[in-house]
């Protein structure tokens, strides 16, 4: 197994440090993935934006690797399913990976996104690094799921590094064998595949709050598609570190997957936003 | 040159200074790039046609003044100025947007300390400046003030200046029509006290003390320069005359008032006057690269003579109220006219077998898109001209959502001829400016 190049000290003071005060707020995350590809890009997402809606982090961006638009509009049916805040949809171009598989077919089928064309979504660097900008010094993550390609084009932007520096406390790339972004300026934590592979958890399609959830949509269509945990665990680790630690131990196997079913299917609650960018 | 007792006048390009058939070569001619800033954001209902590429039948409300020129203008959309968001610096929308419009940063948040960026117009003007008698020219029609105060803590340098010569040096714009004129055509500074006050005795004309240059030049010139000139001159005694009428309307509305500055009650002429300024400037070749700030960026300018007395700024705050949106639109339409009436002039200013506007890129937008909610991406822009054939107008192009603004500031630059690795924070350069 491959240990993780950096893990994140949780420890105190550093985690306290993450909350110094009432002011501050919650942990923003940037979530980027070839979302669609595989059914846990969608649930991951689904779980993250269960701990948004329950204030423990705020999604501040989301971009897609996959240069494809139904991948784009997916993201953004989701952010308006839980009531996010109106950012605009990263999504790569020329990077030969559209292909589109049964999943997000599946997925965005009768669902009304007003992403009509790719003028409609951002690139997905400059818009990574506009959001960090909006952060507090250390007050934000990201989580890749699958290519790093979009990192690494805003790793390359001229203005990004000390934004990344400053603002970014962890990257998490997940993925089958993920590897480092070289001379990346914040921690990383690599989380592959294999270290999900004990987990069961299977949601079905009914276990969703309405039949129009794309994860509901997907299931439906997909019923025994197999489900790799990788992207919910990073997520968990991320936000919640104290109920997921990495690599995970056998005896958290249940206790991590009650959390995913509870919180995965859970209810969103879409609510007014606050209307600064990033906030 | 034409000169006179203290008195320098340049010449606009003549055939006769250029080999025979030269306008039929196809050697560049000088691109000019003008900026013109208005405040406030626009009513972007009023301001955007629903389709990218050509231009619907029917002009958006705002853009009908521009209706002659719908084939010499480019709308711009979904440019983002990412420094005049806050960026956990609280408010202060109308002092970030228009203190970083020109450097794509974020100024400092300060009314004492302050610190902007080099803007794109200086480092333009830094590289091909020595070419022209002027490196750049800084306009405007409202409020100087450099101190103080002007936003949430931002200081009024910030939104009372469009150029920064550094990151600490704003370019204050002259506001001053005659100050504007002694700039660019002469400041009879070299004239004795009592040649001075035989001047303006007799209110003679500039162009009185170049009167024996000019009849030995005319004398040389073939029948086309000679119009030439004879229009060049005539445009400059015109603007004498404005000056001269404007000057006497601001002593019949200020009555015992010891106004600092010559300037013009009314807005329209003030904007006029400006910018045919301007244009002369352009056909001699004194600058290439103009700021004009339209009104100060927050301004609460009443428009009495469109009938409203209310300040622009409150209406943009109009909380949805629809008579408070027909009045912004109405403004927003009021300053669009003004423009249009330049792009004419500059239209009708030849250069060889083309004009001074399908040689120059004049930008004319605004550092907030939505007035009221204050926004800054898709933010207003327009450029009217072809720099050189470069750009194909007529057509409304959309980038990709938050692209920033510099990049379009690298693409403008490339086609002045300075070549900038990177600037403010710009992802790239805009595509798509050439493609018909």
């Amino acid at each position: 197994m491959t240990p993780p190049v950096a893990l994140p000290d949780w420890t105190w003071p550093n985690r306290a440090m993450q909350f110094p005060g009432p002011g501050r707020p919650s942990l923003g995350v940037v979530f980027d993935a070839a979302f669609g590809e595989t059914l846990d890009d969608l649930l991951a997402l689904s779980l993250l934006y269960a701990l948004d809606n329950r204030n423990e982090c705020r999604v501040v961006s989301l971009s897609t690797s996959k240069d494809n638009l139904h991948s784009a509009e997916l993201l953004e049916v989701f952010n308006k399913l839980f009531g996010g805040r109106p950012f605009p949809i990263g999504m790569a171009l020329g990077k030969q990976r559209g292909e589109e598989g049964p999943v997000l077919k599946a997925a965005i089928a009768n669902q009304t996104p007003t992403i009509k064309s790719v003028l409609d979504t951002a690139e997905p660097s400059g818009q990574i690094r506009n959001t960090l900008t909006a952060q507090q010094d250390g007050n934000a993550i990201g989580i890749c799921v699958g290519p790093t390609d979009n990192f690494r084009d805003l790793l390359r932007l001229p203005t990004a590094r000390p934004v990344i520096a400053a603002k970014l406390k962890t990257l998490y790339i997940v993925g089958e064998d993920p590897q480092p972004i070289p001379d990346w300026p914040t921690a990383t934590v690599l989380v592959p595949f294999r270290l999900a592979s004990a987990l069961r958890w299977h949601p079905a399609p009914a276990d969703f709050a309405n039949e129009t959830h794309p994860c509901a949509q997907a299931l439906a269509a997909e019923p025994h598609t197999k489900i790799n945990h990788a992207g919910m665990l990073a997520v968990l680790h991320a936000i919640r570190s104290k109920d997921c630690a990495l690599p995970v131990q056998v005896e958290q196997h249940a206790a991590i997957e009650k959390i995913f079913a509870e919180l995965t299917v859970a209810k969103p609650i879409p609510r007014q936003r606050p209307r600064g960018f990033g906030a | 040159m034409l000169r006179g007792a203290g008195v320098t006048i340049a010449l606009p390009v003549l055939d006769s200074m250029v080999p025979a058939f030269a306008s039929q070569l196809p050697g560049p001619k000088p691109i000019r790039m003008a900026f013109v800033y208005v405040p406030n954001g626009i009513d972007m209902k009023n301001w955007t046609p629903a389709e990218n590429g050509a231009f619907p039948a029917e002009l958006p409300r705002i853009l009908k003044p521009l209706e002659a020129h719908r084939n010499d203008i480019t709308l711009l959309s979904n440019l983002t100025h990412n420094g005049g968001r806050a960026l956990l610096d609280g408010a202060g929308d109308h002092g970030r947007c228009c203190g970083g419009y020109l450097s794509g940063i974020q100024p400092r948040k300060s009314f004492v300390d302050i610190k902007a960026g080099i803007s794109m117009d200086q480092i333009v003007a830094n590289q091909i400046g020595s070419q022209t008698r002027f490196p750049s020219l800084e306009v405007g029609l409202e409020d100087a003030r450099q101190a103080g105060d002007c936003d949430s803590g931002y200081s009024c340098a910030y939104t009372n200046n469009l150029a920064w010569r550094s990151e600490t040096q704003p370019l204050p714009p002259i506001l001053d029509p005659r100050s504007l004129f002694e700039r660019l055509f002469g400041t009879g500074a070299e004239l004795s006290p009592e040649a001075k006050t035989r001047q303006a005795k007799y209110r003679r004309s500039i162009l009185d003390f170049v009167m024996g240059d000019t009849q030995k030049l005319e004398m040389n010139l073939g029948p086309t320069d000679r119009r030439k000139l004879d229009e060049y001159m005539s445009s400059i005694r015109s603007i004498e005359k404005q000056l001269e009428r404007a000057e006497k309307d601001t002593q019949q509305i200020n009555p015992g008032m010891d106004k600092p500055y010559g300037i013009p009650a009314d807005f329209a002429e003030h904007f006029k006057l400006m910018t045919d300024m301007i244009t002369v400037a352009f056909q001699a070749d004194l600058s290439r690269v103009v700021t004009f700030l339209v009104t100060r960026e927050g301004s609460s300018r009443a428009y009495r003579e469109i009938g409203i007395p209310d300040g622009h700024h409150p209406l943009t705050h109009h909380m949805g109220k629809t008579d408070l949106i027909e009045k912004v639109t109405q403004i927003n339409t009021y300053h669009m006219t003004q423009f249009a009436g330049w792009v004419e002039k500059l239209k009708a200013a030849k250069e060889g077998d083309s004009n001074i506007l399908d040689n120059s890129m004049i930008m004319y937008g605004a550092g907030l898109s939505d007035g009221n909610r204050h926004t800054h991406e898709d933010l207003p822009t327009i450029i009217a001209g072809r720099a050189g054939g470069y750009i194909k107008p007529g057509r409304r192009i959309s980038f990709r959502r938050e692209t920033p603004m510099s990049n379009l500031y690298l693409t403008m630059m490339d086609r002045m001829g300075v070549h900038v690795e990177h600037f403010g924070d710009a992802t790239g350069r805009v595509a798509g400016l050439d493609l018909a």
